[in-house]
């Protein structure tokens, strides 16, 4: 078993969470709702239960390979830490304005599960993101599909990234490279991609 | 203080695509408070969010240098970095504007 790095989950667990959903949030828990790490993960896992539970429908579900999926869940916990202050601009020389590394992320992420037909992994940004103008580049493992298109679906999750960062941020992004890792058919295990 | 931080507080959370506020203390004061006891409970217990909910809005005043911090979680229905820029804009205004013995922290902790 792969151990779980779960340093950005302010001292919770992604068992702890997922219990969290399994209650419906309730009663709210006020130590997971005041962490930035844990609101992260837990968007994060709710989007993951959505798309698995539909593509592993039914019957099939109990004979399905699991694995990618608890591959993904375990780059929610290290992609949700704060890491690095990405800076926003501001006229004003003592303003000091960021968004965190782990916010940045969490969009990266929810912009590529939202295109359809794909699950992103892993997370990372390449470059000084703390330099304002600095060129970065944004990398993301997925999982795609049965019958998706790959080169289409990449292309989707890429203009997603580029679409959303261009809106949040002042990241000035180079290139969004998409390593698609497998491809899940409904009920079947893992295949690797061609 | 503390009625300065909440002050702040509830002018950061009508700021059109805030959502959340989280504590904006330094880690280490956080970690002190735990310590100190406050019954003796854990970092990061239902206890330790309450107590810290009247300083969620950090102010730290020095001799010198006053330094505001404030963490947001905001909604991804408006560009986050103009809501930033917005929570600051507020918070200035709250001081007469922009002055060189004043910080002010705006840090984005979650989108969406």
């Amino acid at each position: 078993m792969t151990e779980l790095d779960e340093t950005g989950l302010d001292g919770h667990t992604l068992d702890e969470l997922s219990d969290y959903l399994d209650r419906g949030r309730v009663p709210a828990d006020p130590a997971i709702e005041a962490s930035p790490g844990c609101q992260i993960a837990l968007r994060a896992l709710e989007r993951v239960r959505t798309v698995s539970a539909s593509l592993l429908a039914g019957e099939a579900r109990d004979t399905a390979d699991d694995g990618w999926v608890a591959t993904i869940i375990g780059s929610i916990s290290l992609d949700a830490r704060a890491g690095r202050d990405i800076p926003v601009t501001h006229s004003d020389p003592s303003a000091r304005l960021s968004l965190t590394e782990g916010a940045v992320r969490g969009l990266i992420r929810a912009a590529g599960d939202s295109v359809g037909g794909v699950l992103i992994g892993r997370c990372r940004l390449d470059g000084d993101v703390t330099i304002p103008g600095e060129p970065i580049t944004v990398h993301v493992d997925a999982s795609v599909f049965y019958g998706e298109r790959i080169p289409d679906a990449a292309q989707r999750v890429r203009q997603a990234i580029y679409r959303d960062l261009g809106r949040h941020t002042e990241l000035v992004v180079e290139a969004v490279d998409v390593t698609v890792h497998d491809v899940q058919a409904p009920g079947t295990p893992g295949r690797t991609p061609r | 203080m503390n009625d300065l931080s909440r002050r702040l507080a509830d002018l950061v959370r009508g700021v059109p695509g805030v959502v959340t506020l989280y504590d904006a203390s330094p880690l280490p004061s956080r970690i002190l408070e735990a310590a100190a006891g406050i019954g003796g409970l854990a970092l990061g217990s239902t206890a330790d969010v309450a107590k810290s909910a009247d300083n969620i809005v950090s102010v730290i005043e020095g001799d010198d240098l006053t330094a505001i911090s404030v963490s947001i979680g905001v909604s991804d229905t408006a560009s986050a970095s103009a809501v930033c820029r917005a929570v600051h804009d507020l918070i200035a205004e709250q001081f007469g504007g922009p002055s060189p013995d004043r910080t002010i922290s705006v840090r984005i902790s979650s989108i969406g």
